[in-house]
């Protein structure tokens, strides 16, 4: 087994609401390899998506250590957190989140402007291409069907050359055949690039295509099963 | 690794892209902004304007390049023979006398003479109606003497051209009424219309005799000798040198209307002053606009911030956001501000008759664009300093709540910096740093005060809401939910109300004050120039024709402070209020007691037959500011002979009593022998005045009678016209405030629009909810005109109380008025709002929500 990209040790986060304290994640320890594709399952409010906000540094852990990419995440302050989540991190929402002034290439340069890039438009417009878009460049998310702006948001978060991308049910707001149809996206560019991917679902199917699944429950990793990678390679190509 | 933040091109792109949505809530800041500085450069470069015109028309205003004023005495030879080597030169005379005529049933009426020579004018033309030329309308003809005269005294008088009028011994011919007189601003402040003629003629009045106030001025064309300012310089400088004894007054083109200048100066600040009250108003509305846009983008700031956008990143890109619509709304100001002037000058051509030319005059423009940005930057650091502490956890969680962190302090600092500029440059841009002072003061302690008051109206509403009405609990309860317009409501109509409530109690005070106390206070005249040896039959005069009246008499004379404790008056660093007192000449008296109407403060009066060292008392508060006091020395210069005495003691003086009052008294043995004349003060019954004043001027035609209603009737009017101005500007304090209302109330109309929506879906009539809107509005509009007229009043009651020394009365309009305006303009306003709201059919919103 390759280095870890994720590493999390003992990881334990406690918010406080009105009604009192309220722990979400209760020790939680586990490794994500290099290149890996895990799903995160489990019933709702047992933390996945605090679990994702973790890994990507938008939530502080109470307790324990997150490392990415051999990174302390808690060495970094708030601004040295975003700059290495614009370096690193991709992250893809159930509810897209593009810009509404932004048109589809300005949504994918966006983080490569952010980084300071020079040639932010012609890489997005490659990464656009990639997701099969290149037609759609100039325009604006209100002008593009619900599947059109996940794949925008899915070239916007690998356009910085991501080494890990954080999913949080990318299918979740689609019907179920535009839904299979981004997911065969995700896993096709993952067999091209070989990042690593953490992908929250409800979805068994989809779950099942990820090289590993790892079930939440009540803020506690229950099991972990190894899912058919190979399976989900085949139906993507 | 990426960089720590973005470049600024980076961030105004994103920020450009950011407004593609529309400008939607950024109107209500171009508005704001593009008012308040448009009111600020409008008004300043009107006065710049005025002041070009002083200073480019300086020759023509003036006369000559140069002018040598002498009081009360003609050059000596030496010095005739100085000007007029010195270039073109033109002798005039003036004088204050009283224009009677045969043909007019009026009293006669105080004039102000000019007399001219065959060179004048040396710059310019005199203008008179019917085209008349000048030697044509002086000269004289068939044994007669001419006069052109200006048109108010026709009609002070009842005479028509052609008609005769007497000024002393002198009868004339109306010849034609003036038109323009280039030179009129020189002369001042002019109690009287003018009467121009020639010297031969003002030999015939006979009204030239030692003692009575004749200015001599002697202008002189210097040609090429004067063509740079630097020339000029060096020749008054050379002057100076040759005949420093001459104590003549020496004005040049560059400096020929100190007084219009000062006035305009004075005039321009306060009107600035104003304006930025109005700017400063508008930047609640600022404040607001970008509050709500920030609101409606905290998805887009959370997702840059899960996309690399670091805190820094986030401020710069809605930072140059704010900047770049700044920029535009400024833009645009400073192009109506410099185009407005021409709109304005009608307002001040009356006050100050100047040539003016239009012209662009960057100064006035780039303070206002500077106090927009200051303005703009001191009232947006806040929201823009809680927007980067967005965190981009937020698209995780969808709570898209508004944050109600405060900023860093970093933010709050340069909020304090903001502030502090905008004051720093109010002061460093005018000299009288105590008014800028207490207006930073009352500024900053009204929002205090008016911030407080609107939390308390909130946290009470809060522990009240459980009132019996349903109307009644859902307007309490608007009142103080996340997001209500109270806050902003409050500040911008309080700000804005209390302006104009100061302003009011101030203009009802003072009209009041002219209005009731004058007839038992006040003098019915002055009478000026009674030489020695006719005081005894103007006297007698004055109790035949009322033998009631009150007569008092002061000798006087005329004479230049020169030196204060050892210093030349030129070097002395006065207090702003009391420079005037170092300014030209002021009227002399003495007396062997302490004179009605003073007081002593210190020091002792001396002795009734006191015949020792030359001793003088001074005004206290004079003193003060002149930073002299017992046991100091001073000098003055009467008609070219000095006068040194030792202040012996300091009196305080009620100006407010119209009696005489003079600055310096001194001791009867000092200036007796000079010669002098008496000045009396006369009250008596109203009917008789005009009896006195024909008879007065028919037995002695060299005094001059100031009637006193007739003298406070022009300083009125001028009042007045300072007071319509002012008000001007403070009523777009109150536009400013409707502007701030209008978007604090539109942005509430979504939480609004669904309240309605939900509760008409839970049975409200429309009825109810129309109650409780207006009663919502109607509160603001009480609570805020209440603060208005409470802190309207304080600030009223200390100008009228402190600085204008008048007795304070509260009047019960100025209130009445204001909480009606106040309520009127909320309900109105808010109606408007609600007004949509109501006619939202509950299904389709609730659905799309
Ligand atoms: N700011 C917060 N304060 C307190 N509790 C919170 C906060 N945010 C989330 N929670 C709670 O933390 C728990 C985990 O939330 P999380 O969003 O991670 O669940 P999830 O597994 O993603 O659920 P779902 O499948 O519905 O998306 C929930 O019980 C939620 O109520
Ligand atoms: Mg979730």
């Amino acid at each position: 087994m390759k280095d870890p990209l994720v590493s999390l040790r003992g990881v334990a986060l406690t918010l406080h609401s009105n009604a009192g304290p309220v722990e979400i994640l209760r020790g939680i320890d586990l490794d994500v390899p290099a290149g890996e594709t895990l799903g995160l399952v489990g019933p709702s409010g047992s933390g996945k998506s605090t679990l994702l906000m973790v890994m990507a540094g938008l939530e502080a852990v109470t307790a324990g250590t997150v490392e990415v990419d051999g990174t302390a995440l808690k060495d970094l302050n708030e601004d040295a957190l975003a700059r290495f989540r614009g370096d690193a991190i991709g992250i893809v929402f159930q509810s897209f989140h593009l810009i509404p002034t932004m048109t589809a290439l300005e949504n994918v340069a966006l983080p490569l402007e952010l980084a300071g890039a020079r040639d932010a438009q012609e890489k997005a417009a490659l990464e656009l291409d990639q997701v099969g878009l290149s037609h759609r460049l100039d325009h604006y998310p209100g002008q593009l069907s619900g599947g059109e702006q996940q794949r925008v948001a899915i070239a916007r978060a690998l356009v910085t050359g991501a080494r890990l991308v954080l999913a949080d049910e990318p299918t979740g707001n689609l019907d179920q055949e535009t839904g299979t149809k981004i997911v065969d996206l995700l896993f096709s560019l993952h067999a091209a690039r070989g990042m690593t991917l953490v992908l929250v679902t409800h979805d068994r199917d989809l779950a099942g295509r990820c090289s590993r699944v790892a079930h939440l429950a009540d803020g506690r990793i229950a099991s972990i099963a190894s899912g058919q990678p190979s399976a989900a390679i085949a139906t993507a190509s | 690794m990426n960089p720590q933040t973005i470049s600024w091109t980076t961030a105004l792109k994103l920020a450009w892209r950011d407004l593609r949505g529309g400008l939607g809530g950024f109107r209500v800041f171009l508005a704001c902004l593009a008012l308040g500085v448009m009111t600020i450069a409008a008004l300043g470069s009107v006065a710049a304007t005025l002041e070009a015109g002083i200073s480019r028309e300086g020759r023509t205003i003036l006369g000559g390049d140069v002018e040598f004023g002498l009081v009360q005495r003609r050059a000596t030879p030496e010095e005739r023979r100085f000007v007029t080597e010195a270039g073109r030169m033109s002798e005039v005379a003036t004088l204050r006398a009283m224009a009677s005529s045969a043909q007019s049933s009026r009293p006669p009426a105080l004039v102000e003479i000019k007399a001219v020579d065959d060179a004048y004018p040396l710059v310019a033309q005199v203008k008179l109606a019917g085209a008349v030329a000048l030697e044509q309308a002086l000269n004289e003809q068939d044994g007669i003497h001419g006069v052109a005269i200006d048109p108010a005294l026709l009609a002070r008088l009842d005479l028509q051209p052609g008609d005769r009028i007497s000024l002393g011994s002198l009868t004339a011919e109306i010849r034609t009424t003036i038109e323009v007189e280039p030179d009129r601003l020189t002369s001042g402040f002019m109690v009287g219309p003018r009467v121009l003629m020639t010297r031969a003629a003002l030999d015939a009045t006979e009204l030239v005799q030692p003692g009575s106030l004749v200015r001599w001025r002697y202008r002189v064309d210097l040609g090429d000798a004067a063509s740079s300012d630097d020339a000029l310089r060096a020749f008054i400088d050379g002057t100076e040198a040759e005949l420093p004894e001459s104590g003549w007054r020496i004005r040049s083109r560059m400096n020929a209307a100190p007084n219009a200048s000062r006035f305009i100066e004075r005039l321009g600040f306060f009107m600035t002053l104003a304006g930025l009250t109005a700017l400063i108003v508008g930047g609640v509305g600022v404040a607001n606009a970008v509050r709500n846009h920030l609101d409606t983008r905290i998805a887009t700031i959370a997702t840059l911030k899960c996309l690399g956008a670091t805190g820094p990143a986030i401020f710069r890109i809605y930072l140059s956001q704010v900047l770049m619509l700044a920029g535009l709304a400024i833009v645009a100001a400073l192009a109506a501000g410099a185009a407005l002037p021409a709109a304005g000058m009608s307002i001040l051509s009356d006050l100050v008759p100047v040539p003016v030319r239009a012209g662009l005059h960057p100064a006035p423009l780039a303070i206002a664009a500077v106090f927009g940005v200051l303005v703009t930057l001191a009232f947006t650091l806040w929201p823009l300093g809680r927007a980067r502490n967005v965190p981009g956890a937020t698209l995780f969680r969808d709570i898209v709540a508004p944050q109600s962190r405060r900023p860093a302090m970093r933010f709050l600092l340069a909020i304090a910096v903001c502030l502090a500029a905008i004051v720093a440059l109010a002061l460093a841009w005018y000299e009288n740093r105590l008014i800028t002072v207490y207006y930073a003061a009352g500024t900053a302690a009204s929002f205090a005060l008016l911030w407080g008051l609107s939390r308390g109206l909130m946290s009470f509403m809060r522990r009240t809401a459980n009132g019996k009405r349903p109307e009644t609990r859902l307007a309490f309860r608007n009142m103080h939910r996340p997001g209500t317009p109270a806050p902003s409501v409050v500040l911008s109509l309080g700000l804005g109300l209390a302006l104009i409530v100061t302003l009011a109690m101030i203009d009802t005070n003072l009209s009041r004050e002219m209005r009731t106390s004058l007839p038992d206070r006040a003098p019915s005249f002055f009478f000026l120039d009674i030489q020695p040896d006719q005081l005894d039959d103007f006297l007698t005069t004055v109790a035949e024709s009322d033998n009631n009246a009150e007569i008092e008499t002061v000798p006087m004379l005329r004479g230049r402070l020169t030196e204060l404790a050892g210093r030349a008056a030129g070097e002395i660093n006065a207090r702003e209020d009391v420079r005037w007192v170092l300014r030209g000449d002021r009227g002399l008296t003495y007396a062997a007691e302490l004179p009605e109407g003073s007081r002593l403060v210190a020091g002792e009066w001396w002795p009734h037959d006191y015949t020792g060292a030359p001793l003088v008392s001074m005004v206290d508060e004079i003193a003060e500011g002149l930073g002299v006091g017992i046991g100091d020395e001073i000098a003055v210069n009467v008609l070219g002979r000095p006068f040194t005495a030792t202040i012996a003691n300091l009196r305080a003086v009620e100006w407010e009593s119209l009696g005489i009052n003079f600055v310096m008294v001194f001791t009867p043995a000092t200036l007796q022998n000079a010669p002098h004349t008496h000045l009396a003060t006369i009250t008596m019954e109203a009917e008789r005045e005009t009896a006195l004043l024909r008879e007065v001027s028919g037995r002695f035609p060299n005094i001059t009678a100031i009637r006193m209603k007739e003298a406070l009737d022009t300083i009125g009017d001028l009042l007045r016209k300072l007071l319509y101005a002012i008000r001007g500007v403070s009523l777009i304090s109150l536009v400013m405030s409707v502007v701030v209302l209008a978007g604090a109330l539109a942005s509430g109309y979504r939480a609004r629009l669904y309240d309605a929506a939900v509760l008409k879906s839970l049975g409200a009539t429309r009825r109810t909810i129309l109650t409780a809107h207006l009663i919502e509005y109607a509160g603001y509009g009480i609570v805020t005109a209440l603060f208005a007229v409470l802190t309207g009043s304080i600030a009223a009651f200390a100008v009228i109380t402190y600085v204008m020394d008048l007795p304070w009365q509260f009047s019960l309009i100025v209130p009445l008025a204001t909480v009606g305006a106040a309520t009127v303009i909320t309900v109105i306003f808010g109606l408007l709002t609600s007004w949509r709201t109501l006619g939202a059919k509950p299904a389709r919103l609730l659905r799309s929500n």
